[in-house]
């Protein structure tokens, strides 16, 4: 069964690309498994399964990022096979710590399905990614991050820092390593899933992008493609049968809606008809049964004449209403256009009395005229003034201030959003010659590109020396003393604050390096910066690395 | 009863004598106007100025209040994000012009109803209580000088008031940090967003500076510069909310101050202009 099913499933695996024949032999042991059910416990009596679809995993390949700290972008391209019922295609990632991962997958260079976030080893996680050792500290970005950040230039790259920025974010022109990994991965969680389905397209290439804006800790983190293929769990003409069936109950109870449809319609066009026909019945059995008698005929002109003479009164009051209404409404219009004269001839006399008065407190308040004359003209001064003086807020109307402060509130808005996240990834990473180490226990932080200000910065490596090495000298020999030291100059410091750290030679096991000089920011106020030096040993010489020292002792 | 008379006096009084009386002493005879005009006329020389102040210590945003018994122990408080405040305002001169009547007509009915309010209670606290004791004495004694004095001040003959004064106003005009403004950290500029905030690289040089002051800390917007004084006690504030933990010495918690602050005067209009001027 074994043996059968890997010589079935290894042909398509033999499709992805770098798949190792180890894996292979796994994944179609697992396969092999899955399309058989699990185990099998011999002849047992037949089963009736109902047939539908499922998952068969055929393909699953690991791979791990040559740098244990990276941020891609990653690809990983997948041929499609265009199998019959459908494929899906699933990045998946296994990882010890929490990772931050953006990934896309397309299909012929063209984006399908996009996703996005930080991801532990249960799924997807809130808060950070943890990638302390892999990210410049905040100190360590004033340097880099800033205009003269960076190392002297004399042509080692990658310590203490340099930096590149890039006005224009290129399109990523290339990607970062990854290398096939074989290991057993038993647990793992799916970042991004893409079906393709309806049609098939075999031959179809599919890639999986991925990358992430600050650098992941990527030790020991696997990253997974997974090529799942849709399979009818029985024979697949019993399932193509069983497709056709369902097409055929399908295509018979549409035709069922649609004959119910045309019966439902009859039936209402029948009781239409039936009491159009009623009404019709009725109106001819009023004409023909009713005979009226003298006597009805009388009293139906008496009741006639009573309801036309009710009418006629009716119509009379509500006439002599409206003439009523009318004549009020004439009155009162007449009565307020009286007033209006009457007012209009008040002030008129007010105006001409007042005029003639000028010192009338009633018409001009405290003061008389003069004084109502001179407020009038601080009056217009106040315009002419605030005419002039626009910025002046205490000549504001409301609608200046809900201007302004809509304009200040909107300000403030836009400033606390979050900034704005590169929509793609970031360029591929720069080569970078890793120095010599600097001390026993120092870390390589590696170069990456930090997104900053809308635009991609290249923030090159830096070698971390832990205080201990410093303090305990645990540092590296060389058979003989260094060159003289090259002369540098210092570049235009980044932040004032600053201190030019000189280059010096290191040996690196079989030649001298000149790690160029720096920038450095002291890490607290009481420190100065000693420079290193090498000292004879013996028949060796031992570098003593250079470290901030406390002043007046260490 | 006390009560009732206390609440009884301070009814009726408005406008009556001793009323009157108290804003003769304060000065404050304004309120005894009516048909009052006043314009306002701006003076020239609008003074603008920014206070921009730099937290020292850490602010947390408010836990809010459950009165629910707690079963699990308070979340630590979650500090807010790093931050300078602006605080933007004009200062200038008005003259104010006014034209008022003063014991006019409503004077007089004013007094008129206090008057016989006073009359009618002092005659209840004197007729109807017993007259012997000292604080029915007290009470109707006040009510009636109180209404003969009233009495009197109703005769007072209405004047005119025309005065000019001139008068400081300050205008509180915006809180957010206005566009150009930057903070130079020992000669390193970082722009200051219109939230107040400065970005990790500049906190991280604020930082450093704070630890070893190199240079000058300052806040500049279009060429005018302000200095913001840090001493000893300002960067112990800083040290202390910042890096907790063994450190210099310095004054006790109570001394240190909560923020260093500055003031910037700019030509006017400096920081009124809106995105369409």
């Amino acid at each position: 069964m074994a043996s059968e099913a890997t010589s079935l499933a290894c042909p398509l695996l033999g499709t992805l690309r770098m798949m190792s024949f180890a894996r292979c032999t796994w994944i179609t042991l697992l396969a092999g498994l899955a399309a058989c059910g699990g185990t099998a416990k011999g002849p047992s009596a037949p089963v009736a399964v109902a047939p539908r679809l499922e998952p068969a995993v055929v393909g699953q390949t690991w791979y791990r990022a040559q740098s244990t700290c990276g941020q891609g972008p990653y690809e990983i391209e997948v041929p499609a096979t265009g199998a019959r019922w459908g494929e899906d295609f699933e990045l998946r990632l296994r990882t010890p710590r929490r990772v931050a991962i953006q990934a896309v997958i397309l299909v012929d260079d063209a984006e399908v399905v996009r996703a996005g976030g930080v991801f532990d080893g249960s799924g997807t996680a809130a808060g950070k990614a943890e990638n302390t050792r892999c990210v410049a500290d905040a100190r360590e970005r004033l340097v880099l991050g800033r205009p003269g950040g960076g190392g002297g230039g004399t042509g080692t790259p990658g310590t203490p820092g340099t930096r590149v920025r890039i006005e224009t974010p290129p399109a990523p022109t290339g990607t970062a390593t990854l290398e096939l990994d074989t290991s057993l991965v038993t647990t793992s969680t799916s970042v991004l899933t893409f079906t393709m389905r309806d049609p098939p397209r075999p031959g179809a290439r599919i890639k999986l992008r991925f990358w992430s804006i600050e650098p992941n800790d990527l030790l020991d983190v696997l990253f997974g493609v997974a090529r799942i293929e849709w399979r009818p769990n029985v024979a697949e003409r019993d399932y193509e049968a069983h497709l056709s069936r369902i097409a055929a109950e399908e295509e018979a109870r549409r035709l069922r809606m649609i004959e119910d449809e045309r019966l439902r319609e009859e039936q209402w066009r029948r009781d239409a008809q039936r009491r159009l026909d009623q009404t019709n019945r009725r109106a001819t059995v009023a004409v023909t049964v009713h005979v009226e008698t003298a006597a009805e005929l009388a009293a139906r002109k008496n009741r006639e004449a009573e309801e036309l003479a009710a009418y006629r009164a009716e119509q009379a009051e509500r006439q002599r209403r409206a003439l009523e209404a009318e004549s009020k409404r004439r009155e009162a219009d007449r009565r307020a256009a009286i007033e209006a004269a009457l007012e209009i001839e008040r002030r008129a006399r007010r105006t001409a009395f007042c005029a003639s008065h000028a010192e009338d407190r009633g018409c001009w308040g405290a003061g008389g005229l003069r004084v109502h004359l001179e407020l009038e003209q601080r009056q217009r001064e106040r315009a002419e003034y605030c005419a002039a003086a626009k910025e002046d807020a205490r000549c504001w109307s409301d609608e200046d201030w809900s201007r302004r402060r809509t304009a200040w509130n909107t300000r403030v808005t836009v400033a606390l959003q979050p900034p704005k996240q590169p929509d793609g990834p970031p360029p591929a990473p720069l080569a970078e010659v890793t120095p010599p180490r600097l001390s026993v226990h120092a870390t390589w932080r590696p170069g990456y590109w930090h997104w900053i200000d809308g635009t991609w910065v290249w923030l090159a490596g830096q070698w971390r020396v832990p205080d201990e090495d410093i303090v305990a000298e645990q540092t590296t020999t060389a058979p003989a003393a260094p060159p003289p030291p090259q002369s540098e100059t210092a570049t235009i410091a980044p932040v004032r604050t600053a201190v030019w750290i000189s280059g010096f030679w290191q040996w690196n096991g079989s030649s001298w390096v000149w790690i160029s000089g720096s920038w450095q920011l002291r890490p607290t106020a009481q420190v100065t910066w000693r420079a290193p030096e090498w000292r004879p040993r013996g028949n060796v010489h031992v570098l003593i690395p250079g470290g901030w020292i406390r002043i007046g002792g260490r | 009863m006390r009560a009732l008379v206390t609440a009884a006096v301070l009814a009726t009084t408005s406008g009556c004598f001793s009323f009157w009386g108290l804003t003769q002493i304060t000065g404050t005879q304004s309120a005894w106007e009516q048909n009052v005009r006043e314009e306002t006329v701006p003076l020239p020389g609008v003074e603008e100025n920014l206070v921009v102040t730099l937290p020292l210590a850490i602010e947390y945003e408010p836990v809010p209040y459950s009165s629910a018994p707690a079963t699990t122990p308070p979340a630590a408080p979650t500090p807010r994000p790093f931050a300078l405040t602006c605080r933007a305002e004009q200062r200038a001169r008005d003259t104010v012009y006014r034209s008022a009547f003063r014991y006019g007509s409503r004077w007089k009915k004013l007094t008129a109803i206090s008057f016989l309010a006073e009359s009618a209670i002092a005659s209840a606290i004197l007729l109807t209580g017993d007259r012997d004791t000292p604080k029915v004495q007290l009470w109707g004694g006040f009510f009636a000088i109180d209404a003969i004095g009233t009495a009197a001040i109703f005769f007072i003959p209405r004047k005119e008031i025309y005065r000019k004064d001139e008068k400081a106003v300050i205008t509180p005009l915006r809180s957010d940090c206005p566009d150009g403004l930057v903070l130079e950290v020992g000669g390193d500029s970082f722009p200051i967003d219109a939230a107040g905030r400065i970005g990790e690289l500049g906190e991280t040089a604020l930082d450093q500076w704070m630890a070893q002051p190199t240079g000058s800390l300052q806040v500049s917007l279009e060429g005018r510069t302000m200095l913001l004084l840090v001493g000893a006690n300002e960067q112990c504030a800083w040290s202390r909310a910042h890096h907790p933990g063994p450190g210099p010495s310095c004054g006790g918690y109570a001394a240190l101050p909560q923020g260093t602050q500055g003031l910037l005067t700019v030509p006017a209009g400096t920081l009124t202009v809106v995105g369409a001027e």
